[in-house]
């Protein structure tokens, strides 16, 4: 990973970053496998361990589930899920609801009861014991008696024992055996994070404890867990899943080393190691993993698509916004809305705007700003220092302390008891996350890995203010000098990391207002950095997004990942496969706070527009938009677009190796034009600074021909006795790179080098210059998309008293129904800064009012409101209203005309229906489709149906039997016609129809089915 | 009307000129005669991806309508299989499929395909690049044909005896590796396939003879190849390891040495230039290096596979001509300063091409990229 403490950028400074050529801006947190950057994406997944109840749909036998999906921390052992359910009425002669439990490799539910008798439990009074934890609770022990009494037939232990192993996979085993493989699944497969081995007493009291909560919530005491709660959720980041699968090929290697040993051994061979160990398994399926995102050990299990994915370098934003993005491995088909829906639970840890539209919708997500994802501390550590406070063990608990004490939990499993648990509170607060939910009497700790933070302030609960000073932010203001850092504030307790579940436990105050009202209503814990925090990387560089309706946020952070702009310092080094980088980019006049941080100022991705709401010509219809012909030739949104193609000598087998050289017509076939190739070099490679076009060759190369080497040989020698020109063989085959037929630019960069096989590679870099045309496309900062509609003479556009023209004008309809209004407020402040010539703050959730803009502006001689008195620019007569004028950032984004324009009058056909091709990178046509179609029926224009359909796409002659109606025979050099059926040479008839239809006929006929054609004479 | 031109259908002459230039337009999906101009065919079949990919496409459907290209190292040609399957899915089909490659292939793509095998198998261990193995197989491959297969085209036999079939796989990869810039000695191969020195020997001979053009020495080779690579055996760093390099080329040519093995010449240079380390500069020799010399000459020994009398003769040869410009003037300098910490050099494959592969990465010392050329 780069940047990371192993990779050789770690630790350098901007200068050193520099000189090697790299980017001081690039963050890193990403891996390059075979030369392209690949992000993990962080996987989502519910935690493990804890106990969560569900109520069932009312068709269920049972009304609710218990479940804890039980993982062992160290080690390689799957998932195992208990389930502990109540059913709806009673079974068996029993009246009331009865408890089953549902064991591993157990085909069948067992009552609680002999699941209890089982794991050791005698008597029924310390069954109870272990789900009831206050003696006197008579409602949970009427509701907990009939599932007892279901287990009173079954009287001891190895009974139990043998009632589950009968239910197991055991099949005619003897009694002895059965209750053997009973005990093995339940110390070895059931609850398996308890442990793996004679856990009994601590397994029946987590069981006691799932029961427990399952009782409670069919009682009503307690509420159904929450599926969608995160902080239920563990987040997987590079770290883990990097982990998780070395952990499984590391398995591999010994597994397969253990194989060949054992074969070695068998067939009495001397034993190697160095022949057993296949050092290359794990480098080789990392490598695969990470290049393809398949995350899977071995190619039978089930593929997890999609982990790894290459790095988004279109923007700057774009690619920190990658780095923050999770991914939900849910399906995407699934019509479930619940998962897909903010939860109260994400906030300040997940944008609420920040997700992509359509299927993949609420599914993937961004982390934040301040989101952090915690590592992870070894259990052990603290169970020893929980221990050293006083913590009963699980195993040692006696049935009258638990009703007195607090349950102590750790990542979800149930470690001990507690006789004072504020004193771990007090004493563990500020090292690990941790709820003590004093009406469950139950003390959560959390210190696994994967778990959402954020951070706080501090509040002194005494005093009411936070613990954090000025002094504090003045020494973090100069941290050069004094040395302080953020991590400062957390050692120094003035600021605190809460995940999810912590915070539920807090008093959050919104501000320092909030802070100061406290005391009559509530005591606050704890201060929110800034609200608008709560957004992530893309949502943090719009303006003002507390002013606009949310979807508009959602759209604007879609689409600042396809804005032009500088993506990276050191572009003019990379050879990416695609690039767009803007020629004038400009900083954004109205910004947010966070801007600094995300660098937006510094690479940033639009230009400052002045823009008029005006409808003026009616060439700004449907979101498009009209642009001053004068700004474009000025250079507004003007870009380049980088392309680098590569091409390798590639080695075949039998010495027949391409070959990169100017290829020679005289043994070479299928050569192109001869002046395709007169941009090449000596060296068979085109130079830096060409102008290229649609069909030049850029590298030259040709291949050996024949399969045979006998035949290249031949070949070869008589090339080289200089025979081959005279006798005409022509030994190779042109295979050369040919720019694509609908570009154009100047090649920009070309390198040469070997590749990893140790062939000759070429990387060749296009630079085309992009300028503004009409339907390209540009959208502002808050989801109002556009296309260009009109480049208007700049003599034409409006103007107002000072002589100023908008660069852009957008109509007016693309505003009320949207409800953007932030779009206006950024266009007053942006028109009060240019007249200022300072920046305008717009950060989310600050106290900015129109009002006050209005004043400012009112102070620079302009309508509070932005309305501006135009005078049209064809008749230089004042207009009508008022126009809306202010500036406003503009994006382009990256889909231009020039990279979609495509249309063909004649060309190349597909092999199986001789139609045109299709797409626009063959020369392919333009479909008539279904609805297309629908408009010439409408019209009753059969003879252009006709057309399309037919003599321009693949109109073909068969020659028809007029006796049977089938395809004749003909031979049209010989002008014969015969159909051998009918032993008729003369009743025969041309007919046209499309290529597809006698394809149909044939297929048809291959079925045994024959379409008859009967022909009948329209006359002319 | 014209009739859309297949492949094979397409002329190769001009029926107008008679030239054979026919250059196909693409744009237009016409062929055109280059001399006359006259459109020879039109409506040309685009011979490309039937299929338009996208990016949101699922990849479990393949549209392509072939199989996949024919494997030339075996002799079995079109045919069908039963796939595998997953695991879980089904077990007859697992155990037809696996039943079916039993009786199908035959026995001399079977035991040429354990060959294969082994070979990938031995150029792992050796951590010998794609292309030796490739080229190790291809030589195989050939001199398997050139001893079974009759004029008539039918195997005479299908099998050899294992000590034979390794014998011939250590001469592929002796001649491979020689080819392809990777040299190792006869010892080496020797001791990699575990097959006598002499066996090997005899069996390069045996296939160069035989293969003629194929198995003919490309490329010639220095002391250059084994410098290096015995260095990073015996993990020298590199200042050091250029000075042998500088120390074994320029010794070559000097009275005693000239006519000497390469792998002798290499080898008493390393022990020239560790010893001259020793006597300057010891307190930076590397922990696996502070030994007394005569543990040294073994371990040189050990590296090259030569004797330590032959490694100490040529030692000694080459500091009698010391003087004669054999280190450079600046050696002492480039000897290190400070202990290196000896877990940072590579143990890689360090053959000359090592270096031109290495340039995919950041250096780019031996990528080139082109300057604009000027224009007048």
């Amino acid at each position: 990973m780069l940047h990371s403490d192993f990779c050789h950028l770690n630790g350098l400074t901007e200068y050193q970053l520099q000189n090697m050529g790299e980017c001081p801006y690039d963050q890193g947190g990403y891996f390059i496998i075979n030369g392209s950057e690949k992000v993990l994406i962080a996987q989502e997944r519910m935690g493990n361990n804890a106990v969560y109840v569900f109520r069932r749909a009312s068709t269920a036998p049972y009304s609710h589930v218990a479940e804890c999906r039980s993982v062992l921390d160290r080690g390689n052992k799957p998932a195992r899920t208990a389930q502990v359910k109540i059913t709806r009425g009673g079974v068996k002669g029993q009246s009331g609801q009865c408890v089953m439990v549902s064991l591993p490799y157990i085909r069948s539910d067992i009552p609680l009861a002999i699941v209890f008798r089982a794991l050791g439990l005698e008597s029924d009074r310390e069954m109870m014991e272990r789900v009831i934890y206050d003696p006197k609770d008579e409602e949970m022990q009427t509701l907990l008696m009939s599932s007892l009494d279901m287990g009173s037939v079954i009287t001891d232990q190895n009974l139990a024992l043998d009632f589950i192993g009968k239910r197991g996979n055991s099949v005619g085993a003897t009694r002895d055996r059965r209750i053997r493989y009973a005990r093995e699944v339940l110390q070895l497969e059931f609850l398996p994070h308890i442990g793996i081995g004679a856990y009994e007493p601590a397994k029946a009291w987590f069981l006691g404890y799932m029961t427990h909560q399952l009782l409670a919530t069919v009682l009503g005491r307690r509420e159904e867990d929450d599926r969608d709660h995160y902080g239920l959720k563990r987040l997987d980041l590079a770290g883990p899943l990097l982990t998780g699968l070395f952990r499984q090929l590391f398995q591999k290697v010994v597994k397969d080393a253990r194989m060949i040993l054992q074969r070695q051994l068998d067939t009495g061979k001397e034993l190697n190691i160095a022949l057993a160990v296949k050092s290359r398994t794990i480098t080789d399926n990392l490598k695969y993993a990470i290049a393809t995102g398949n995350w899977r050990a071995d190619r039978k299990a089930a593929v997890r698509t999609g982990v790894s994915q290459v790095l988004n370098r279109l923007t700057y934003a774009a690619s920190l916004s990658h780095l923050r993005r999770l991914n939900s491995p849910i399906g995407r088909e699934g019509k479930l809305a619940k998962p897909r829906q903010l939860h109260n639970t994400q906030w300040g840890m997940i944008c609420p705007a920040e997700t992509p539209e359509g299927q993949a919708c609420g599914l993937v997500k961004n982390l934040a700003l301040m989101a952090y994802i915690s590592v992870g501390t070894p259990v052990a550590d603290i169970l020893e220092m929980l221990y050293n406070f006083e913590m009963e063990p699980l195993y040692e608990v006696t049935a009258e302390q638990i009703t007195r004490q607090t349950k102590v939990f750790l990542n979800g499993s149930w470690v001990g008891i507690h006789p004072r648990p504020e004193e771990l509170v007090t004493a563990l607060r500020m090292l690990l996350s941790i709820v003590f939910d004093i009406s469950q009497g139950e003390l959560r700790i959390g210190t696994d890995a994967g778990r959402v933070c954020r951070p706080l302030f501090i509040v002194d609960t005494e005093t009411s203010t936070l613990r954090i000073r000025k002094q504090h932010i003045d020494q973090l203001r100069d941290y050069e000098t004094t040395d302080y850092s953020f991590s400062r504030l957390v050692r120094e307790g003035l600021v605190e990391y809460l995940d999810v579940n912590e915070e539920e436990t807090v008093m959050i105050a919104m501000d320092q207002e909030h802070l100061a009202t406290s005391g009559e209503h509530a005591i606050y814990t704890h201060m929110e950095i800034h609200p608008s925090m709560i957004f992530g990387v893309c949502a943090s560089i719009i303006p003002f997004p507390d002013h606009n309706q949310s979807p508009r946020n959602t759209y604007q952070a879609a689409m600042g990942k396809q804005a032009m702009g500088m993506y990276l310092t050191n572009y003019n080094l990379r050879m990416d496969t695609m690039a767009h980088v803007l020629y004038y980019p400009q900083k954004p006049l109205v910004t947010t706070r966070v801007m600094e941080h995300l660098q937006f100022r510094t690479l940033p991705a639009g230009i400052n527009a002045v823009v008029a709401i005006a409808c003026y010509s009616g060439y700004n219809q449907e979101d498009s938009l009209i642009m001053s012909q004068a700004a474009v030739d000025r250079g507004l949104f003007r870009s380049v677009y980088y392309k680098t193609v590569k091409e390798e000598e590639q080695k075949k087998l039998f010495g027949q190796q391409e070959v990169i050289n100017k290829p020679d017509s005289a043994i070479t076939i299928g050569m192109k034009e001869a002046h395709a190739y007169s941009k090449l070099e000596s060296d068979g490679i085109i130079g830096v600074g060409e102008r290229v076009r649609g069909g030049d060759v850029l590298v030259g190369k040709t291949a050996p021909l024949g399969a045979t080497r006998a035949a290249v040989d031949a070949a070869e020698q008589e090339a080289a006795s200089g025979m081959a020109a005279l006798s005409g063989i022509r030994s190779r085959k042109d295979c050369s790179l040919v720019m694509k037929r609908t570009e154009r630019g100047v090649t920009d960069k070309v390198l040469v080098c070997t590749g990893e096989a140790g062939t000759r590679m070429v990387k060749i870099r296009i630079r085309t210059e992009l300028i503004p045309q009409v339907g390209d496309k540009f959208a502002s900062r808050h989801g109002q998309k556009g296309t260009m509609g009109l480049c208007m003479p700049e003599e034409d556009l409006p103007f107002n008293v000072d002589g100023i023209r908008p660069d852009i004008i957008m109509n007016p309809h693309a505003v009320p129904s949207r409800m953007t209004i932030a779009h206006l407020i950024e266009a007053l402040l942006g028109k009060v800064c240019a007249l200022s010539g300072v920046e305008g703050d717009a950060t989310a959730f600050t106290p900015v009012t129109v009002d006050a803009i209005g004043r400012e502006l009112v102070r620079h001689g302009y309508d509070p409101r932005g309305w501006e008195l135009l005078f049209n620019g064809q008749t230089g007569r004042p207009m009508n209203a008022a126009i809306f004028m202010g500036v406003n950032y503009y994006q382009r984004l990256r889909h231009v005309v020039y990279q979609k324009l495509g249309a063909r009058a004649r060309g190349a056909v597909q092999v199986l229906t001789r139609q045109p091709v299709e797409g626009k990178s063959r020369g392919g046509g333009l479909r008539i489709g279904e609805m297309e179609k629908d408009v010439f029926v409408a019209y009753g224009a059969s003879a252009v149906l006709k057309e399309r359909m037919c003599d321009v796409s693949d109109k073909y002659r068969v020659h028809v039997c007029e006796i049977c109606g089938l395809i004749a025979i003909a031979d049209l050099r010989r002008a014969t016609f015969e159909c051998r059926g009918c032993k008729n040479k003369t009743q025969i008839a041309a007919v046209e129809i499309p290529y597809a239809c006698k394809l149909l006929f044939q297929e048809l006929m291959s079925m045994a089915i024959a379409p008859r054609m009967i022909l009948k004479d329209l006359g002319d | 009307m014209a009739a859309p031109t297949l492949e094979r259908d397409v002329p190769d002459i001009c029926e107008e000129c008679g030239s054979r230039d026919l250059i196909e337009d693409t744009k237009n999906g016409d062929l055109v005669c280059a001399q006359c101009g006259v459109v020879a065919a039109e409506l040309l079949v685009d011979l490309g991806h039937e299929w338009r990919t996208f990016e949101n496409d699922d990849s479990a459907y393949d549209p392509n309508r072939v199989g996949g290209s024919i494997n030339p190292l075996l002799d079995g040609g079109l045919s069908t299989s039963i796939s595998q399957g997953p695991a879980s899915v089904n077990a007859l089909n697992q155990r037809l499929a696996r039943a079916q490659s039993r009786n199908l292939l035959d026995a001399s793509d079977r035991y040429v395909t354990d060959c294969y095998n082994r070979i990938a198998q031995f150029c792992e261990r050796s951590g010998l690049p794609q292309l030796v193995k490739d080229r190790a197989c291809e030589l195989f491959k050939l001199y398997y044909d050139h001893l079974t297969l009759g004029a008539d085209g039918v195997r005479t036999r299908s099998r050899f005896r294992e000590d034979e079939t390794l014998a011939m796989i250590s001469a592929a990869l002796f001649i491979a590796c020689r080819n392809e810039g990777f040299p190792r000695t006869f010892n080496e191969v020797s001791v990699m396939v575990s097959v006598a020195k002499s066996r090997v020997a005899a069996y390069v001979k045996a296939m160069e003879m035989s293969l003629g053009e194929a198995a003919k020495i490309s490329r010639i080779r220095t002391t250059d190849d084994f410098v290096a690579r015995f260095c990073s055996y015996m993990e020298i760093p590199n200042s050091v390891r250029s000075l042998a390099v500088h120390v074994a080329r320029e010794a070559s040519e000097k009275d005693g040495i000239h006519g000497r093995t390469l792998v002798s010449i290499a080898a008493g240079a390393i022990f020239f230039v560790l010893s001259q380390w020793r006597e300057h500069r010891p307190e930076t020799l590397p922990r696996s290096l502070r030994i007394s010399e005569d543990a040294m000459l073994t371990r040189i020994a050990e590296v090259s596979g030569i004797t330590e009398g032959v490694v100490k003769t040529v030692g000694t040869k080459i500091r009698q001509h010391r003087e004669q410009g054999l280190l450079p003037l600046d050696w002492q300098n480039r000897l290190p300063t400070e202990p290196e910490n000896v877990e940072a050099h590579s143990r890689t494959d360090t053959g000359p091409d090592a270096a031109g592969t290495r340039a995919t990465e950041r250096s780019g010392n031996g990528a080139s990229v082109k300057r604009p050329r000027q224009r007048g």
